[in-house]
């Protein structure tokens, strides 16, 4: 079973509404800020290297979010829109231990993308080799902040298979997919104290993902990110996507599957006392890359061979990715680099592209604006820097 | 109860036989100028007490009359009484229409049918708070749009509108899944268009509606706070007449005539066109568009039954292809397709009967219908399908016998439901992501007994319920007496209790109501139930103007709410189950359309509270004071001016008190991160409603140009909000920022809207 009960159907409903409705905006004034409340993400994984707590409080306007930071995975909260608990006193304890082993606060120098005096507040976490969480035990979260607040949670990770060994499950040759024509059948061995299971596929958009009951599951070429905005693919040509499968506790799925509602601000299922959150756990059971191509239909599904924004030679292998009846999206991956992929638009013979770093859009390094013309594509690249130009790129038969 | 209904035949069929010598008078009452019905005529026999009051056909029978020559005087308010001399035979039905002349020339154009029903409802019926609005004044109420019944309805005492948006509403503290709406009888369960911002019945096909408030007689079931039952209009004109109007929202055509003179028959089809507008116009889309059709036939046959056909078909479509935006944004976008509507078909059969179980007369009426809801949500081409689908086959049966002073009716109702919900990802392979499936059946049976005096006019009735799948068996007992301190006053009380088995799935805290997802009881969600007590008083100065007090007061117990939390895993936990009390005083004041002023004066009180798990609280629709003021003008000629006046105080809100960033777990990075590009900021309540909206203000206006003759132009202009109110909507509070702010939205601006409408 997948969560999705007349409780969604009626929540897009409204949202929908909303969104036609509009509603005039009348006046914009400050209010009163109330007090905080500590907020605990922790999901203990037994595949990890480190087990992260992160320490913070609800947002009631005592501190100004900087929105324009970008995402850095040691300074989760910061980056991310949130405000950072520092100094707490986090551990985390085994069945019938009362004291537990210290997670340490991860302290950064600020950087360029995150000026501040310490980067990583908030994030607290402890090395495997310090505390080894092991499938089918209990553990307990026990937070005291500097304000002198407690917060307490407890969660069983999922029980594994006999043999199991952190890294199991992973696949290290990539599944080739077909979009136009391809199903994806995806299948895993039952846990039997999971609460559910996730199926997860990173894209450009964000992770694409579902809970599941069952130990088998089918992805289409044609499946869409209905957790995006303009519910965009979510399978991209040209890009190497992880897909991946976990078990989870009940901690876990009532966190996920459940939401504040956006008028009466209840209805999430927090499973920490003293605060709001989450202390859950996952058991990875299955990951996978997934190398997803394409037919070439269109002009532009071909490879093309240029220079890059500092004139090294480039391969680009593009295609429409969705095609529009006046813009059409794009994508593809830079062939000469790993882990380097491009989306885009076409507009007539416009193209404009961007590069990313990585899956993520918000991994864009460089963007490109040319006009495709025959064989050729002629345009300059726009870096976060400067615009440097004209690049010329040509046709050339798609090879593996 | 079956053994009660049982015993009450058998006392009904233990009355004296009639004399077999008797005659019967029946007829028509008609407008001789323009051949409708005149409804509500009173026909008299005079040197007698035996009269009949015409209905909504202009119908009459008068039974039990001696043999020989009587005279027979017609009344009604506007036109002048005629008096006639006929022959009554034994043993015959004797004939006679009436036909009637307009009193006055200054009156001559104001039609009073609905008003006169006022009169006869307040001297014939001991049911509370009725209020009965015909076609002539909803029409004149400045409209949104285009008339909308459910906007007018919003207005009467006792019922609460929550904002602007929604064309939904709460009698009497209420919730807004308790009303019962039924057109001609038949049940409709979302008659909402535009995410509830227009009614679905279209202005046109309807002749009148009534609603009742509290104090339900026994035939009324399903719901536990209020029925709106709307009369389909009935065109009683020889041809084909019709009309089409344009408005800012949609274009209508609607038809009807007569054939052979025992036929009548009309239909309407409207539909938006602000899509195709813009298309016309430019590259852009406007994916939305509604439409609906609704026809209602009636046949009379030569034995006095009739036979009616209603029908009623609706749909709301919101169909995108996000990547034709023809925005880079939205560019590889999807599509979306958002449908949802109603079905309705329902067939009547009514027929007078004689002698029967000894009355004086009879009627036996009997309904079949299937109503259906549904509405689909698919996202990405079958990434994500969501349907929900109701439908009820419902047989609805009455047996109504006079005798003298005594009314009984005796009634059943049974019910087959079907419910299903379901959501499915055919791009991921799976048939069910979640399926809920539900399907009872209800039977009810009832028996009201009436009596009429010279002071006291009381009812007692007795439903008794069952619903399959529940468990559940219960007896609704009603009461109702009025008593006539002289023929202008009156006073009433009435009490009961009523059941509720199909509880909506609703999120009260959400400002609008795009529809709701109705389910049915079973062994997790109870059956709801509900008592009242009313207590009133009704004064009428001359016969066409009145006030109306009204006290109420309703306890609920086992009035299921929406689980936020429900787990798709546990079945029968969409519910929580919640008492709850309201009470409060309702006053109407009312100028029937005799006049050149007319409309009404209606102010409420009304306090209610709720008890769930998570403590007491005052529901949404608890506005504790509530005024209307709508008001017609004719000064005479083709001119007619509509006012509205409303003032509220502030219903109830959860403040938010912060906001929690949603931080999805990444299991291949061991990291957190928001979960998509934009970053997520749920919002925190603080206590549940504890909070309440500035007061409600808002003035409407309207004129319209009434034409004449066999093709006949009448524009009208409508000024919604004329000045300009500034009433809250809703509030988005922003507390990323330092200090936080909180943003108000408005409810509806002032908004201009004209329309035509070309009669033949």
């Amino acid at each position: 079973m997948v969560t999705f009960t007349p409780t969604h159907l009626r929540t897009i409903a409204t949202a929908t509404l909303m969104l036609l409705l509009g509603g005039c905006e009348l006046a914009k004034i400050q209010v009163a800020s109330p007090p905080p409340t500590v907020v605990v993400h922790a999901v203990l994984n037994p595949d990890a290297d480190e087990q992260v707590v992160l320490v913070e409080q609800t947002l009631t306007g005592r501190v100004t979010i900087d929105s324009t930071l970008r995402f850095n995975p040691l300074d989760p909260i910061r980056t991310a829109g949130g405000s950072p608990v520092t100094d707490a006193d986090v551990r985390l304890l085994a069945d019938g231990d009362s004291v537990g082993v210290l997670l340490t606060e991860t302290r950064r120098p600020g950087s360029t993308d995150a000026p501040a005096p310490v980067a990583g507040t908030g994030r607290y976490h402890v090395s495997r080799n310090q505390l080894a969480v092991l499938p089918g035990q209990r553990y307990r979260l026990r937070i005291k902040t500097a304000d002198g607040i407690q917060v307490t949670g407890e969660t069983r990770i999922p029980t594994a298979a006999a043999g199991w060994t952190p890294g199991a499950g992973s696949a290290s040759v990539p599944a080739t997919m077909f979009r136009t024509t391809d199903t994806l059948r995806v299948n895993w061995n039952a846990v039997p104290d999971a609460r559910k299971y996730v199926i997860r596929v990173e894209t450009p958009d964000g992770p694409w993902f579902l809970f599941s009951d069952s130990t088998r599951f089918n992805l289409a070429g044609s499946l869409r990110n209905f957790f995006a905005g303009n519910f965009p693919s979510v399978w991209y040509p040209g890009f190497l996507q992880p897909l991946s499968v976990v078990a989870v506790d009940a901690n876990y799925y009532d966190y996920n599957r459940s939401g504040n509602d956006p008028f009466g601000g209840s209805g999430l299922i927090s499973s920490v006392r003293g605060g709001i959150g989450m202390f859950g756990s996952v058991l990875p059971l299955l990951r996978r890359d997934v190398s997803v191509t394409d037919r070439d239909v269109s002009p532009l599904d071909a490879r093309w061979v240029g220079t890059s924004a500092i004139a090294e030679q480039v391969e680009w292998d593009l295609w429409v990715e969705s095609p529009g009846p006046t813009i059409s999206s794009v994508s593809g991956r830079v062939r000469s680099t790993p882990n380097r992929y491009i989306v885009g638009t076409i507009e007539g013979d416009l193209l404009r592209l961007a590069t990313l770093d990585g899956i993520s859009r918000e991994d864009t390094i460089s963007a490109f604006t040319g006009r495709l013309a025959g064989d050729s594509i002629s345009g300059t690249y726009n870096t976060r820097f400067a615009s440097d130009g004209p690049r010329v790129f040509r046709r050339r038969p798609r090879t593996p | 109860m079956l053994s009660f209904v049982a015993g009450l035949l058998l006392v009904a069929q233990t009355g004296a036989a009639l004399p077999d010598s008797l005659g019967e008078l029946r007829g028509r009452i008609t407008d001789r100028t323009t051949s409708a019905p005149v409804v509500a005529a009173t026909v008299r026999v005079q040197g007698t007490r035996l009269g009949a009051q015409a209905d909504d056909e202009g119908r009459y029978v008068i039974a039990r009359l001696a043999p020989g020559t009587i005279t027979v005087s017609v009344q009604r308010v506007g036109y002048a009484t005629e008096t006639r001399t006929v022959v009554v035979l034994p043993n015959a039905i004797t004939t006679l229409d009436v036909a009637l002349r307009a009193a006055a020339p200054a009156l001559a154009t104001v039609k009073v049918s609905a008003d006169a029903a006022e009169r006869e409802q307040f001297k014939l019926s001991p049911s509370p708070g009725v209020v009965i609005v015909s076609r002539e004044v909803f029409k004149r109420v400045p409209v949104i749009g285009e008339p909308d019944v459910l906007r007018v309805v919003q207005l009467l005492p006792g019922v609460v509108a929550t904002n602007d948006f929604t064309a939904g509403y709460n009698v009497r503290g209420g919730e807004s899944d308790q009303n019962l709406v039924l057109l001609n009888g038949y049940p409709i369960y979302n008659p909402f268009h535009l995410g509830g911002l227009f009614g679905t019945f279209i202005d046109e096909t309807v002749g009148s509606f009534e609603l009742v408030p509290g104090g339900f007689p026994a035939r009324y079931g399903t719901r536990l706070s209020s029925v709106l039952n709307v009369t389909p209009r009935e065109e009683e004109r020889s041809g084909v007449h019709g009309s089409a109007s344009v408005s800012v929202l949609a274009s209508t055509v609607s038809l009807g005539g007569t054939v052979g003179g025992r036929t009548s028959w009309n239909a309407a089809v409207r539909r938006t066109y602000a899509d195709r507008f813009v298309a016309l116009l430019s590259d852009n889309q406007l994916p939305y568009w509604f439409t609906d059709a609704q026809t209602h036939v009636r046949h009379q046959f030569a034995n006095g039954g009739t036979l009616s056909l209603t029908g009623y078909f609706g749909q709301d479509v919101l169909d995108a292809s996000l990547a034709s935006f023809g925005d880079s944004t939205q560019a590889g976008g999807g599509d979306l397709r958002f449908d949802w509507g109603n079905t309705l078909i329902g067939v009547a059969y009514e027929k007078p009967l004689r002698r029967l179980l000894g009355g004086d007369s009879a009627r036996l009426m009997q309904r079949v219908s299937q109503t259906g809801f549904a509405t689909t949500l698919d996202i990405g081409s079958g990434s994500l399908s969501l349907r929900n689908r109701l439908g009820e086959s419902r047989a609805w049966g009455e047996l109504s016998r006079w005798k003298g002073q005594h009314e009984t009716l005796l009634g059943y109702e049974w019910s087959a439901y079907r419910m299903r919900y379901n959501a499915t990802s055919a791009a991921a392979g799976t048939d069910d992501l979640f399926a809920s499936s539900r399907q009872p059946s209800a039977a009810s049976l009832y028996v009201d007994h009436t009596v009429r005096t010279g002071r006291f006019s009381a009812r007692a009735g007795l439903r008794g319920e069952t619903v399959t799948g529940t468990g559940w068996t219960g007896l609704s007992p009603r009461v109702s007496i009025k008593w006539f301190a002289n023929r202008d006053l009156a006073f009433t009380i009435a009490g009961g209790a009523t059941s509720q088995w199909t509880p909506a799935l609703r999120n009260e805290q959400a400002p609008v109501r795009v529809f709701d997802f109705w389910l049915t009881s079973d062994r997790f969600t109870p059956v709801a139930r509900a008592w009242q007590e009313i207590a009133g008083v009704e004064r009428w100065f001359g016969v066409s103007r009145f006030v109306r007090v009204e006290g109420w007061h309703k306890t609920y117990s086992q009035l299921p709410a929406t689980n936020l939390r429900d787990d798709p895993d546990v079945p029968g936990d969409e519910f929580i189950v919640t008492t709850g009390r309201s009470f409060g005083l309702d006053v109407l004041l009312r100028q029937l359309e005799s006049e050149r002023l007319s409309g009404w004066l209606a102010y409420s009180f009304g306090v209610s509270r709720r008890t769930g798990p998570d403590g007491d609280f005052a529901p949404v629709q608890d506005r504790r004071h509530n005024l209307n003021l709508v008001a017609s003008f004719r000064p005479g000629g083709k001119w007619n001016y509509g006012a509205r006046l409303g003032f509220g105080t502030g219903t109830p809100f959860t403040d938010i008190v912060g906001q929690i960033v949603r931080r999805r777990y990444d299991p291949l990075g061991n990291t957190f991160e928001s979960g998509s590009l934009d970053q997520q900021l749920e919002p925190i309540g603080g206590i549940r409603n504890g909070a309440r909206f500035p007061v409600f203000q808002r003035l409407d206006l309207s004129v319209t140009r009434e034409g004449t003759g066999r093709l006949h132009w009448s524009p009208y202009l409508s000024l919604i909000n004329a000045y300009n109110a500034n009433n809250v909507f809703t509030y988005a509070f922003d507390y990323a920022k330092n200090p936080p702010t909180r943003t108000t939205f408005s409810q509806f601006p002032f908004l201009p809207t004209a329309g035509v409408k070309v009669s033949w």
